[in-house]
């Protein structure tokens, strides 16, 4: 199976494999420091003494009874291409400045994603605690969210309309979003008409 | 794949909250109707910790007299926002915006709502905001400015500039603008870091900011810094060594003006910290500028590389022109007079700039380029000429200001190292043409001597 780009794959080469195993008992390795990424491994490995190259080298598989085959193969593709980039701390966001050529690949990794690989891979990333991840996953269903109608969302999603139509009507009212909501769209229309009178005209 | 185990209504209520968060303001809403459990997530307070504020956010349209159909403020929707949600905030994120009065008055109807709650109900609304980011871009694509102002005279501009899609304008705010985040953050009582600075901010110009003497430590944290402008009075030993740290500043320049006041050179400690940590990587210029009355200002022990005097102010004086040469002779390059004479000043020869002008020329060995305006002999004019010649320096000495006669004593040729004789420049110097002809001569420079059109174009 292929790992990620060959400059992720040629560097993991000279660091200690951890190993891991998926839902379906399939076994991978993954350097030690992309390993690192993950909170739950790094607890794993602080609580069965994997703290040593030796020990490491030693080890059982890791069994990761909640992630599937495929999400893990993801999951290691980021964290090989993650394992030297700092820690991202929104709140210290002033001292380091994010990697265009990372970014790029960031937004490449996403748009292969499927709306079912993508759910995997968010939940799996939940299991694994990769804060790096979380935030990419969570950014991308935003901006997917971004632009649609209600309607439009429930069929990406494949949400189920549950409400009762009194609930509806109701959560409809109460918001009051949804009022500013339908004033913006006539609002941006009206603006958009303006934008075409003109060049009608002339 | 089986489907009882991928649905996206199902996902943990943490991951959809995270989802949530990121969302913008207009699709929060939206997607919460989309089924329950994503309408549970709209309820919760981790949805609402962060919040952008960016164009065409909570303004609905006005028609005025004057400009026509504008995006104003809705301050009737800003109450929804600032009962329901404010007090749940953990980030708040200015990006930078085109209609600023319309982000003033967003930030100053917030500012207003927590000072009410404080002042009537004692509680603090945005203690819980953890950062505050705040784009500020002063400079604004026109096409982006040109939303706003769609008059007549703004449309006929276009069509000239349409070539140029690249055309920026500045925009200041004269204060207010500061005012406004000033009253906001006073209301922030959960931030606990202030940094009041842009790592991307290349070019700083901080004229007379007080009229008093005032230093400005924050100069030294613009770290991406690559042009400073500064007026010497917010400049002191302390804000002096943090700049000479920084890492890209190519150009310093302090410059005086006539609303500059109270200054006062750095000290001579301070200058030399300043060369240790610089490494010669800044060039450091002294201008004086505008209708200054006061003499340039000689920082002492500075690496200053040039020195400039902007418009017809200020004068070559016997004192200046010594405290230039002992202070900067090791490093100063440019000497430049812009405009022309102003100032009357005495015809004789003791008076008049002839030995300072020598005197500099003599001292700074590293000087590249000296204009000249003020008013000296053709002598002079040839002494010089030789001076540069000698030195590889680009002369330029105003025609109108050379005067017909020698005054230099015999005895200072040899003082000056002018491998010429006395007799040679007697010869010539009672003859404008030919003083100009041996110039020519000397230089190579057909631009040595200008008439006062072209030292004024040129210059």
């Amino acid at each position: 199976m292929a790992d990620g780009p060959s400059g992720a794959k040629k560097c993991r080469d000279d660091d200690v494999l951890f190993r891991v195993k998926s839902k379906e008992d399939r076994e991978y390795t993954l350097s030690k420091k992309a390993a690192q990424l993950s909170g739950t491994i790094h607890h794993y490995s602080e609580n069965y003494g994997l703290d040593n190259d030796e020990a490491i080298m030693k080890m059982e598989p890791m069994s990761l009874l909640e992630v599937s085959s495929e999400s893990l193969h993801h999951i290691i593709r980021w964290c090989e291409q993650h394992r030297n980039c700092p820690i991202w701390e929104e709140e210290k966001w002033w001292q380091n400045e994010r990697d265009a050529e990372l970014t790029k690949w960031e937004d490449e990794f996403m748009a292969e994603m499927t709306s079912e690989t993508l759910y995997n891979l968010f939940l799996a990333a939940n299991f694994l605690d990769i804060k790096c991840l979380l935030d990419k996953c969570a950014q991308s269903v935003a901006d997917m969210i971004k632009g649609k109608s209600v309607d439009e969302i429930r069929e990406i999603w494949m949400l189920e309309n549950d409400f009762t139509p009194e609930e509806e009507e109701k959560i409809k009212n109460e918001n009051p979003w949804e009022a500013i909501l339908r004033y913006q769209e006539q609002l941006e229309k009206e603006k958009e008409e303006q934008a075409s009178q003109p060049a009608a005209s002339s | 794949m089986e489907n009882s185990e991928f649905g996206w209504a199902d996902l943990p209520l943490p991951l959809l909250e995270q989802i949530f968060e990121i969302l913008p303001i207009k699709y929060k809403g939206r997607a919460a109707q989309a089924c329950f459990s994503w309408y549970c997530a709209l309820k919760s307070d981790r949805c609402w910790r962060y919040f952008q504020y960016k164009d065409d956010i909570f303004v609905r349209r006005k028609f005025t007299q004057h400009s026509g159909w504008q995006n104003h403020i809705d301050h009737y929707r800003i109450r929804f926002l600032t009962a329901k949600v404010v007090t749940k905030w953990h980030r708040f994120e200015v990006i930078p915006v085109a209609n600023l009065s319309n982000m003033y008055e967003f930030l100053r109807t917030i500012s207003n709502f927590s000072e009410y709650y404080e002042r009537n109900a004692g509680e603090e609304p945005l203690s819980g905001l953890r950062s505050f980011r705040f784009h500020w871009e002063m400079l604004i694509q026109k096409a982006a400015l040109n939303q706003f102002n769609r008059d007549e005279s703004s449309r006929q501009e276009d069509q000239n500039e349409k070539h140029k899609p690249d055309e920026v304008r500045d925009i200041g705010t004269g204060g207010t603008m500061l005012e406004g985040i000033w009253f906001f953050l006073q209301h922030l009582y959960g931030l606990k870091i202030w940094l009041f600075f842009n790592e991307k901010l290349e070019e700083f110009y901080l004229l007379n900011a007080t009229l008093y003497r005032k230093s400005i430590m924050y100069l030294g944290l613009f770290l991406n810094l690559r042009k400073l402008v500064v007026s010497p009075q917010h400049i002191d030993d302390d804000s002096l060594i943090l700049i000479g740290d920084l890492q890209y500043l190519k150009t310093f320049m302090l410059v005086q003006t006539e609303k500059t006041s109270e200054e006062r050179s750095c000290s001579r400690q301070a200058w030399e910290k300043f060369k240790e940590s610089n490494r010669k990587r800044t060039k450091l210029y002294l201008v004086l500028s505008g209708r200054c009355k006061k003499e340039m200002l000689i920082q002492m022990g500075a690496p200053v590389h040039s020195i400039i005097w902007e418009n017809y102010i200020g004068q070559l004086t016997k004192d200046l022109a010594q405290q230039i040469y002992s202070e900067y002779f090791e490093t100063l390059t440019e000497f430049i007079q812009k405009g022309l004479e102003r100032k009357k000043r005495e015809n004789k020869f003791s008076e008049r700039a002839d030995i300072p002008a020598v005197e500099i020329m003599n001292h700074c060995t590293q000087l590249q380029y000296f204009a000249l305006r003020e008013r000296i002999s053709t002598a002079t004019a040839l002494i010089l000429a030789l001076k540069a010649k000698e030195m590889c320096c680009k002369l330029c000495i105003r025609q109108n200001a050379l005067l017909k006669r020698n005054c230099w004593p015999s005895t200072d040729f040899i003082f000056y190292g002018i491998k010429v004789s006395r007799k040679w420049i007697l010869n010539i110097c009672f003859d404008y043409d030919l003083t100009a002809e041996k110039i020519l001569e000397i230089t190579r420079d057909t631009r040595c001597i200008m008439n006062d059109q072209q030292y004024k174009s040129f210059i």
